[in-house]
């Protein structure tokens, strides 16, 4: 008897002998299990590696937008260098808008708040009017000459012209 | 469902195939399918020919048995050191050849069988009777015939199972 075509159906029944009965259902159900798992796996893989990338975009847009740090000073350098007698300053001139002006008042604006001007008083009826000779005697100590220079107009000039600045009377 | 149509279509042949790859270590087989199964969801596609398929499924296949080696490999390392473990020629290992070195020995075997179980296989299998037309003419119940065919069956396999690793080794 030619076996060889009949094989298939008790090469199954030999090789399925003595496995579990539920073996294929078994092994479907793992491989599902495994898939979704993998599954599960790459979409948490996917998450982790944006989050990942959003914290980098996150940092580097902070460091792009801090302030500049002052440079720190540079190491040493083999460089020898010269010590300067002088200290360098430098300055520059405020821009326009950063300068205030102040104009002087008008005169009609202007309101003193301290006096400018000696007040006197006079009053009336405390004095004469002295003759030629009275005028000569009060200056007897300073040499003089009145000069009539006008019906109703004399000069008194002095022979000392210090004198003519005023000198205190007795 | 196409997954469902695939596993009935493919899942006794990978499995027959890898028996032979695994040199009829069956742990090592079931393994190797399990990897096999998850690695066509991963990278299953579209073929115009079936036997490319095949050919594709028998690729990943060993590949998922060299990679399920490696791992044992590293795990028992120091046993495999003293039980000289399964070594296959993977590349070599063809579909016709899988299906035909089964078949071979499955016949040889059959053949080997004292007359009686011999003639109870060739009943079942090859002359298509069914279980009660077998117990009717042996003078037995149904059930004894169902455990005697088991019990061959179990022999069949162990005896293929062990010249499969018997030839890997020589």
């Amino acid at each position: 008897m030619n076996h060889k075509a009949d094989n298939d159906p008790l090469l199954a029944d030999v090789l399925a002998e003595a496995a579990p009965a539920d073996f294929r259902d078994a092994m479907l159900g793992e491989t599902l299990r495994q898939v979704r798992r993998r599954r599960r796996w790459r979409q948490t893989r996917r998450a982790a590696a944006l989050l990942v990338a959003l914290g980098l975009c996150g940092i580097f847009i902070w460091q792009k937008n801090l302030p500049p740090r002052p440079m720190a000073p540079a190491p040493a350098l083999a460089v020898k260098t010269v010590a300067k007698n002088y200290q360098l300053i430098q300055t520059r001139p405020f821009p326009v808008s950063a300068i205030m002006a102040t104009q002087p008042l008008a005169a009609g604006q202007f309101i003193a708040s301290a006096g400018t001007v000696a007040r006197i008083r006079t009053s009336g009826g405390n004095y004469r009017v002295i003759n030629d000779d009275e005028l000569l005697a009060l200056v007897a100590s300073h040499p003089a000459v009145l000069i009539r220079t006008g019906p109703r107009s004399e000069e008194l000039v002095f022979a000392n012209p210090d004198d003519q600045a005023g000198f205190p009377l007795n | 469902m196409a997954w469902r149509t695939f596993y009935d279509a493919y899942f006794d042949r990978l499995w027959r195939y890898l028996l032979v790859v695994a040199a009829g270590n069956e742990d090592a087989a079931r393994e190797a399918l399990q990897g096999a199964l998850v690695r066509v969801t991963r990278h299953i596609k579209i073929f115009r020919d079936e036997s490319v398929f095949w050919n594709w499924l028998t690729v990943l296949a060993r590949s998922a048995f060299a990679d399920e080696a490696k791992k044992r490999r590293r795990y028992f390392s120091f046993l495999d050191r003293f039980t000289r473990h399964t070594r296959v020629e993977l590349d070599g290992v063809k579909e016709r050849q899988v299906e035909a070195r089964l078949q071979g020995l499955l016949e040889r075997h059959v053949a080997l069988l004292p007359p009686d179980e011999r003639n109870l296989v060739e009943q079942k299998y090859y002359a298509h009777r069914g279980v009660r037309e077998i117990a009717n003419e042996l003078q037995i119940t149904e059930k004894a015939v169902e455990s005697k065919l088991s019990r061959v069956r179990r022999k069949l396999k162990d005896a293929v199972l062990a010249e499969l690793n018997h030839e890997s080794q020589g």
